[in-house]
C-alpha cells in the first residue's frame, strides 16, 4: 500500500451519514455496508481522491486521541476492507485534476 | 344493389389487422393477451399474459387489488415453452438508460421501462414467478414516488397503519394475526410511499409462507416497530442509526442504478424521520393493542 496514493471512494455507490455511521448501498451487488464508528466516517468523507493516505493519517491523529502507530494499522486495515469490496480505490494523487468533482 | 344483411361497421379499424400487429403497443399479435389490471400503493399495473390458464391465477391471486382504470405500466407476459421451476433465487438487476432496467432470473427475463410505463418479459407459467417478479418491478416502480416495499406485517387500525418488522422468526406473522378486528396490510410485504407531508402503508397482495393476501387498504402510518423479544422495555424508541439501518436491513432491494441506491438511502433516512421507529417486545399474554397504546 503506497502512502502517497490517494483514497478515493466508489462513485459507483451511494451513501449517507447519520451521527457517526455512514450507510452505503452498493448497487451492483445491492449490498448495505455500514460504517460504524466516527473515525470510519472521517475517513469515508476524506476518501475524495484529493487525500492521499498519508494526509488522511495525519488528520485522525488529529482529529482523534490516538496514538500514530495504532491509527496506521487501522487505517491500513480498513483502507484494505474497502478495497476487496470495491468500496473505494487507491490512485495517484497526480490525477488530482482529471477527477473533476469527486463527489 | 344492396344486400339484404346490413353492414357492418369498422369503426375506424382496419378490416384486416396487419399480421403480428402490436394491439397494446408491446406484445405481438400472435396470440391474445389477456389483461388483468392491478392497483398497488397506487400504482396501476396491467398485466397482459398469452396463457390464459396463467391469466386466470392472476387474476385470482389479485382479486382483492384488481382495478378498472387506465394503468400507469403495461406489463406483457409471455410464458416460456418450458416449465423449468426457478433453478435458484438470484435476481440480477441491469440498470440501462434512467428509470430502464433489465431483469432476470432462472425463471423471469424481463424489460421495465418505468418512465414510459411498460415492460415486457418471458416467464415460466408459474404464479409465483409473476409474483417474484411484481416484487422486484415494484421496488424500481415505487423508488422515484418515494416509495419501498418493507418485509414487514402492518395491520391498520382505527385509520392508523402499524407496521411489524424484522428478520425472519421475528414474530411477523404471529404479530399480524393477533390483530383482531384490525384490517391486515400484509404478513409478508408491506408497501410505503410518501404521502403529502409524511408517509402511508399500503396492503399489497405478496403473501408470506400462509399465502394469506393482504387487503387492499392504506392509512397513514402511526409507527414503524422492530420486533424483538423480552426482556427489556416494550416499546422504546430507537435511535436515527439504529433505526434508518434497521429499515434497510428489511427494504426489498434487488439492486439498480447509483441514483436508485441514492433514492433508497434518502427515503429510508426521510421515512424514520417522518415516522416514530420503536423496538416492540411483545408479551404474548396481553393484547397486541393494549401494548402499543404508547403510540397514541
Amino acid at each position: 500500500m503506497n502512502w502517497d496514493d490517494c483514497l478515493q471512494r466508489s462513485k459507483r455507490v451511494a451513501a449517507r451519514s447519520i451521527g457517526d455511521e455512514t450507510f452505503i448501498v452498493a448497487p451492483s451487488e445491492s449490498t448495505l455496508h455500514l460504517l460504524p464508528s466516527d473515525v470510519a466516517t472521517r475517513i469515508w468523507q476524506l476518501a475524495d481522491g484529493r487525500h492521499s493516505l498519508r494526509q488522511i493519517h495525519a488528520a485522525i491523529c488529529d482529529e482523534f486521541a490516538v496514538e500514530p502507530s495504532v491509527a496506521q494499522a487501522d487505517l491500513s486495515e480498513f483502507v484494505s476492507s474497502l478495497l476487496e469490496k470495491g468500496l473505494a480505490t487507491l490512485v495517484s494523487c497526480d490525477r488530482e485534476e482529471e477527477l473533476g468533482d469527486a463527489g | 344493389m344492396p344486400s339484404g344483411n346490413p353492414r357492418r361497421r369498422i369503426d375506424g379499424r382496419r378490416l384486416i389487422p396487419a399480421l403480428g400487429s402490436r394491439d397494446d403497443g408491446s406484445a405481438s399479435g400472435t396470440a391474445p393477451l389477456l389483461p388483468t389490471t392491478i392497483e398497488i400503493a397506487r400504482v396501476a399495473v396491467r398485466i397482459a399474459i398469452d396463457d390464459a390458464a396463467l391469466a386466470r391465477d392472476v387474476a385470482a391471486r389479485y382479486s382483492r387489488f384488481l382495478r378498472a382504470r387506465d394503468p400507469d405500466l403495461t406489463l406483457s407476459l409471455r410464458v416460456r415453452a418450458s416449465d423449468s421451476p426457478p433453478q435458484d433465487d438470484v435476481v440480477t438487476v441491469e440498470p440501462r438508460d434512467a428509470g430502464t432496467y433489465r431483469l432476470a432470473r432462472s425463471d423471469f427475463d424481463c424489460d421495465l421501462d418505468v418512465p414510459r410505463g411498460r415492460a415486457s418479459a418471458t416467464v415460466a407459467r408459474s404464479i409465483y414467478t409473476v409474483d417474484s417478479l411484481l416484487r422486484v418491478a415494484f421496488t424500481l416502480i415505487l423508488a422515484p414516488q418515494q416509495g419501498v416495499l418493507l418485509h414487514s406485517s402492518g395491520l391498520v387500525q382505527d385509520g392508523r397503519a402499524y407496521i411489524f418488522y424484522g428478520p425472519s422468526g421475528a414474530g411477523k406473522t404471529t404479530t399480524a394475526s393477533r390483530g383482531g378486528s384490525a384490517r391486515l396490510l400484509s404478513d409478508e410485504v408491506v408497501a410505503v410511499r410518501r404521502d403529502g407531508g409524511s408517509y402511508r402503508a399500503f396492503g399489497t397482495p405478496f403473501a408470506g409462507d400462509f399465502g394469506v393476501s393482504g387487503e387492499d387498504v392504506s392509512a397513514p402510518i402511526a409507527g414503524l416497530m422492530r420486533l424483538g423479544r423480552p426482556p427489556g422495555p416494550a416499546l422504546s424508541r430507537q435511535s436515527p442509526s439504529a433505526a434508518v439501518r434497521s429499515l434497510l436491513r428489511c427494504v426489498l432491494y434487488f439492486g439498480g442504478s447509483e441514483q436508485d441506491a441514492d433514492l433508497l438511502l434518502s427515503t429510508c433516512i426521510d421515512l424514520e424521520a417522518a415516522i416514530p421507529c420503536h423496538d416492540l417486545r411483545l408479551r404474548l399474554e396481553r393484547p397486541l393493542w393494549e401494548q402499543l397504546h404508547e403510540l397514541g
